[in-house]
Order: structure tokens, then C-alpha cells, then sequence
């Protein structure tokens, strides 16, 4: 496997990996998250049939994705009918637009946010802050990570790669009080902090994990309490929706909810399911008195009818990354994408292009040992999804390899090149070797030599 | 009285959820709610305007056992019912439209005297269950709560147990924004007769 390093956009992906390997309290974090997951997913193995469940999640996706158009169709004309308003963003400028421009037409200063990968796709926080809006991340782990200045290390715990100490240090620079290191002090600072905002938000901003056709309601699934309070207290919700995200009905519902917290974190239910059908009605009084869904496109829907189109059937479980010995290795700040792992290597290029830095790199951050498959719950064959996107990939230093490799099996081919080839070889190394060992080889081959030695014969001098 | 299998069941999956709860008959739900606000030491009482649990007598036992009642809707601010600045300590009391015997889920339907929130806004949250409204699966659940051709509640909430939070390093703590404890009251009715 080759990661190349060829790029000029920040740090390379060989950089950021080295770094993040590198990093001792890093590694010990992941490994204990990974540890946990594992247990995790084989007590929903053996108590609550999750390879049943599975298969049954397969066919339900395959068959939204296949119906897609019926089904958002659906959703926009119920959504509507509960009196929500409906945006299609045909791109991700275009879905950060429509938000920010509703927060400047409803001259809002304060947008509170529940976590939501759609948002971090379309950068949202960075578009709201940069028109003078103040934005606060309420979920506990996406809260540290805007405090440290930092992106998330993974879909569903994002600030899985921090300690409790870093936590406590971060939260003492941003209060003044003196903090213990205590995990229960410190989230119960949080919690009265975001109180605050709770109370002041004129916007709350969620994402969606599934929208139901049939009735028009947005799923919003979360552990700790803040999603309800971003979708039910400020005066307007805003829901930003990956188009993907639909299912029919209330048995396709029930089944998908059921299963995602089982995939994610080896529990049998998420703690809150906030289930949206509209705006607030006569005579209650919370509940946004707005209701916009903002259906993302951002190239999904190209991919139906394509050979990726089972990366549209992700429910963002997170389960592939917890699997992947590289997720597991480096993290998800290396990836460099707000998706990171397997199936952050599958959609990163195909929703951006396989012709930017990350859109090219990110397909060859894995080792194809299928671990992601075996995790998934809705079963893509990532791994091969990954084959089939390095096909696709195509900046100089692939084709360059591309060109080694046809003039290498072309070499290969013909017997007395061969021999050749394995003549000359042998002089070479004759020629650079001392003592029997070469020690420092030149140009590219000189990373090989720069982790071990090569013998210059076979068996090799001791 | 008989026990119902889908209660033992539903209190069974709570005590897995890590919340609590307990049957009783309709007669004595008033005094099971207020013996839990005793034990976790609230001092205010959020209570939606119910008809049931008026009939049950919850509101009028827990004011004249000395605890601070408010109704739902409420015209405190936002401010006092998330309990900044000083608010006693307060419990909320809903009254779940279903519930899940599998996985110990709370179906919680907003209306005007029901917010959307009011499960999320107090210390602890106090669930009044009728068991007849008791499901086997989530499925069951969500078509009784979503009926073919019948208006949906704006906001309807599965809750399954005490907010928690594993954001710092992966290990569960309680409390991070909803409720910090969870038990549900279950009133026998006829079918446990």
C-alpha cells in the first residue's frame, strides 16, 4: 500500500498519521474506546439478535435508496402539510446559504446546535460565525471539542481522543472556576453553562438521522438531552437532513432506531428519540414556532444507479470506525474529513471528488481487511467500495505508479526480461552492498532501507 | 392483584435502562409520587394539567405535602423551568401515551397542557404509566402513537432512562442534560384486575 504525499493543502495525510501515531495518550484513548465497542457489540450479539436485525436493516435500506425520489417527494409534501418549510440544497454552498440567510432575515445573534455530521459536511458553524452569529455545539463532546478549537475524532463520540484531565483544563480556562478532574463535576458544569444558551438561543440547529415519508417526521436520536432542548426551546429549529436519511414508514422506523444505538455504542436503545412532525401548535407553548428542513443533496443522489450507491444506505453508526485497524491506529482527526474511518474513506471522495488532497488520499487509508463490512449494520461491502473508488482515483503519482506497475507485469511477462531483470537486480546489489548487507539504498527505494536492512545475497551473511 | 407479564416486563427492561420503577394501584399513585420526590430530595414539582392525574390526585397530594406545584403550561420563564438562577430543585412529571416492555421506552406526546420538553428540563423525571398503554415492541409502540389518517402529536419522545453522556472517556455519567434519574409510576387498571 502506497499513501502518497503530494500535496500542498496543509499537512499531509502521511504527516497527520505519523503524528497521530506518535501521539502515546492518543493511541491509549482509542484502544480503550475500541475495547469498549467490541465488548459492547457482542453482548447485542448474544441478547439481542443483531445479526438478525441486520439483515432485515439491509433490505430496508436498499429499498429506500431505491425509492429515494418517491420518498423525499413524500417527506417535503408531509413536512409541509404539518406547516415545516422545505429546502432542497442542491450543495452544500447552497444549504449553508439558506441558513444563513434565515438567520439574518429573523436577525438572530445566538444559534444553538445538537450534533450533526450534515452540519459539519456544509461547515456550518464556521459560515454562522463568520457572519457575527455566536454558536455554541450543546452535545458534551462536540462542546470540549469547540473549546479546544478541535474537529471530531468520530461520528458519534467526537472527543473520544481526550482524557478527562485535557477535558477539566479546557473547561477551567473557559469558566475562571477552578474545576476538579472529577467526570461528574465536570459535566454538571456543562450542563448549567449550556443552560444558558438554552435559554437565549433564538435558533436551534439539529441534524436528522431519518425522516418517516409516511407521516413527515424527523428522528433525532441522542443520549444526553440537548437535541430536545435545541429542537423544542429556541423560537426556530432548522434540521439539516443528508438526502439519504428517509425511510417509508413507522416499521422501517422503529427497526433502523432500534438497531443504530445497538451498531454505535452496544446498547439496546438511545437514551432520547426526539420525533418532530412540525412546528409547535396552537396553544403550546414550546417547540419552535419554525420549522425548516434543509435537505442536502451534495452529490448523494448522483450516486444511485451507480456502483457506489450502497454508500447512500449509512445510517453514520460509526460502527465501521471502532473496526478498522487504522481508525483504530490514527484516529479520526487524521483523516482530515468531518467523516473519517472506512466509511469516511468511502464518501469523502465520492461526495467531493477524488481530485482533492483528501479525495484521493483517504481510499488508500485502509488495509481492505474487511472489518468494516463484518461491523456494518446495514452490511456495505466497504472494503470493496474502496477497491472500486482507488480505480477511480487519478493524480499524477497514481498514474505514475499505474505506469510502474503495467511496465512491471509487462517485464514479468516475458520470461527472458525476467531473467534478466533478476541479473541485474543481483549486480545492483552487489554493487551497493557492504559486507553483504546495503544499509542506505538511493532515491525513492531509500524509504525500504530507511526501516531496515537488505541483504545483498540469499541466505545472508550473518 | 395478579402481576401483568407486559408490566414485569417493561419494569424489568427499566431497572436495564438504569431507571426504577413499580406498580401500584390507582388509589395509591399519589402517594408513590410523592414518596420518590422525598427520596430524591426535589422540592418543586413540574406537572402537566392532566386529567388522569388530577383524577389520580397527584397534583393536589404532592401540594399539601409540602412541595412547590407547577403547572404545565407554565408562564415562568425559560430560565426558572431549566433551573438557572437559584430554582429549588425540581422534578418533572409526565404521562407517557405508551410505552416499550422490550427496551423500557417512554412515548411522550406533546400537547398544550404536555410540553416537549418538560421531561428534559427538570432534575429528575417522574413518568405516571397507565399500564394498559404498556407495547411488547417499539414497533407496536409508534403505530398506536401514529394512527393511519390521524393528526401526530408535533413532538413525540422516546425516552429510555436517565440522560446520560459517555463524552468523557467513554465512561457513562448521568444527568448531562435531561433528567439525571428516571422512575415510572405504573397504575394498574382493569387488564391486572
Amino acid at each position: 500500500m502506497t499513501i502518497p504525499v503530494t500535496y500542498d493543502d496543509g499537512p499531509p495525510l502521511r504527516a497527520r498519521t505519523q503524528e497521530a501515531v506518535a501521539d502515546d495518550q492518543l493511541r491509549a484513548n482509542l484502544r480503550s474506546t475500541a475495547a469498549s465497542w467490541t465488548a459492547g457489540r457482542e453482548k447485542m450479539r448474544a441478547e439481542f439478535g443483531f445479526d438478525e436485525m441486520r439483515d432485515r436493516a439491509r433490505e430496508i435500506r436498499r429499498d429506500n435508496i431505491r425509492r429515494l425520489p418517491e420518498l423525499l417527494d413524500r417527506l417535503e409534501e408531509r413536512v409541509r402539510a404539518n406547516g415545516g418549510v422545505v429546502y432542497r440544497a442542491a450543495d452544500r454552498d447552497a444549504a449553508t446559504r439558506y441558513v444563513l440567510d434565515l438567520a439574518r432575515a429573523r436577525g438572530a445573534r445566538l444559534v444553538a446546535k445538537s450534533k450533526s455530521m450534515a452540519t459539519e459536511e456544509i461547515k456550518l458553524n464556521e459560515a454562522l460565525e463568520e457572519a457575527g452569529l455566536r454558536v455554541v455545539e450543546t452535545d458534551l463532546g462536540e462542546w470540549i471539542l469547540q473549546l479546544a478549537g478541535q474537529r471530531p475524532s468520530h461520528i458519534i463520540a467526537p472527543a473520544v481522543h481526550l482524557n478527562r484531565t485535557q477535558v477539566a483544563e479546557l473547561f477551567r480556562a473557559e469558566s475562571g472556576e477552578d474545576l476538579p478532574d472529577d467526570r461528574e463535576a465536570l459535566v454538571a458544569y456543562a450542563r448549567r453553562r449550556l443552560r444558558e444558551d438554552f435559554a437565549a438561543a433564538d435558533i436551534g440547529v439539529s441534524g436528522v438521522n431519518l425522516g418517516v415519508a409516511d407521516t413527515g417526521t424527523l428522528c433525532v436520536m441522542e443520549n444526553e438531552g440537548n437535541a430536545r432542548l435545541v429542537t423544542a426551546l429556541p423560537r426556530i429549529h432548522v434540521a439539516v437532513m443528508g438526502a439519504e436519511r428517509v425511510v417509508a414508514d413507522w416499521d422501517e422506523a422503529a427497526h433502523i432506531l432500534q438497531l443504530l444505538p445497538m451498531a454505535a455504542i452496544g446498547d439496546d436503545a438511545s437514551t432520547y428519540v426526539n420525533l418532530v412532525t412540525g412546528p409547535r401548535r396552537d396553544g403550546e407553548t414550546d417547540g419552535p414556532e419554525e420549522l425548516h428542513l434543509v435537505i442536502l443533496d451534495g452529490g448523494r443522489t448522483a450516486l444511485r444507479g451507480t456502483e457506489f450507491e450502497e454508500a447512500l444506505h449509512c445510517i453514520r453508526c460509526g460502527a465501521c470506525l471502532y473496526s478498522c485497524p487504522m481508525w483504530r491506529t490514527v484516529g479520526g482527526q487524521a483523516y482530515g474529513s468531518p467523516y473519517s474511518g472506512p466509511i469516511g474513506a468511502v464518501i469523502t471522495p465520492l461526495l467531493e471528488g477524488t481530485s482533492s488532497p483528501r479525495g484521493s488520499e483517504l481510499p488508500f487509508l485502509s488495509s481492505l481487511c474487511g472489518a468494516c463490512h463484518e461491523a456494518c449494520p446495514v452490511g456495505i461491502p466497504l472494503h470493496d467500495l474502496l477497491v472500486r473508488i482507488r480505480g477511480a482515483v487519478s493524480t499524477p503519482v497514481h498514474r505514475r505508479e499505474r505506469r510502474g506497475a503495467r511496465i512491471w507485469a509487462a517485464a514479468w511477462r516475458r520470461p527472458l526480461v525476467y531473467r534478466a531483470g533478476v541479473r541485474l537486480t543481483r549486480l545492483g546489489l552487489r554493487v551497493l552492498g557492504r559486507d553483504g548487507w546495503i544499509t542506505k539504498l538511493p532515491g525513492p527505494a531509500g524509504r525500504w532501507t530507511s526501516q531496515r536492512d537488505l541483504p545483498t545475497r540469499w541466505p545472508p551473511t550473518p | 392483584m395478579a402481576a401483568d407479564p407486559l408490566t414485569d416486563r417493561f419494569i424489568g427492561a427499566l431497572a436495564r435502562r438504569r431507571a426504577t420503577g413499580e406498580a401500584v394501584a390507582g388509589a395509591d399513585c399519589a402517594d408513590a409520587c410523592v414518596a420518590q420526590l422525598r427520596e430524591w430530595g426535589a422540592q418543586r414539582a413540574l406537572v402537566p394539567d392532566d386529567l388522569w392525574l388530577a383524577e389520580l390526585r397527584v397534583p393536589e397530594t404532592m401540594a399539601a405535602a409540602g412541595f412547590d406545584v407547577v403547572m404545565w403550561p407554565s408562564d415562568r420563564g425559560w430560565r426558572e423551568l431549566l433551573g438557572l438562577d437559584h430554582a429549588p430543585p425540581t422534578c418533572a412529571v409526565t404521562v407517557p401515551v405508551r410505552a416499550v416492555a422490550e427496551r423500557g421506552t417512554l412515548v411522550i406526546a406533546s400537547s398544550p397542557t404536555h410540553g416537549r420538553s418538560l421531561d428534559a428540563v427538570g432534575w429528575w423525571h417522574l413518568a405516571v404509566l397507565a399500564d394498559d398503554r404498556i407495547d411488547g415492541t417499539l414497533a407496536e409502540a409508534l403505530r398506536a402513537t401514529y394512527p393511519p389518517g390521524a393528526a401526530a402529536a408535533s413532538g413525540v419522545s422516546l425516552v429510555s432512562g436517565p440522560s446520560r453522556t459517555s463524552d468523557v472517556e467513554k465512561i457513562t455519567t448521568y444527568g448531562a442534560h435531561g433528567a439525571l434519574a428516571e422512575h415510572v409510576v405504573v397504575v394498574r387498571s382493569s387488564r391486572s384486575g
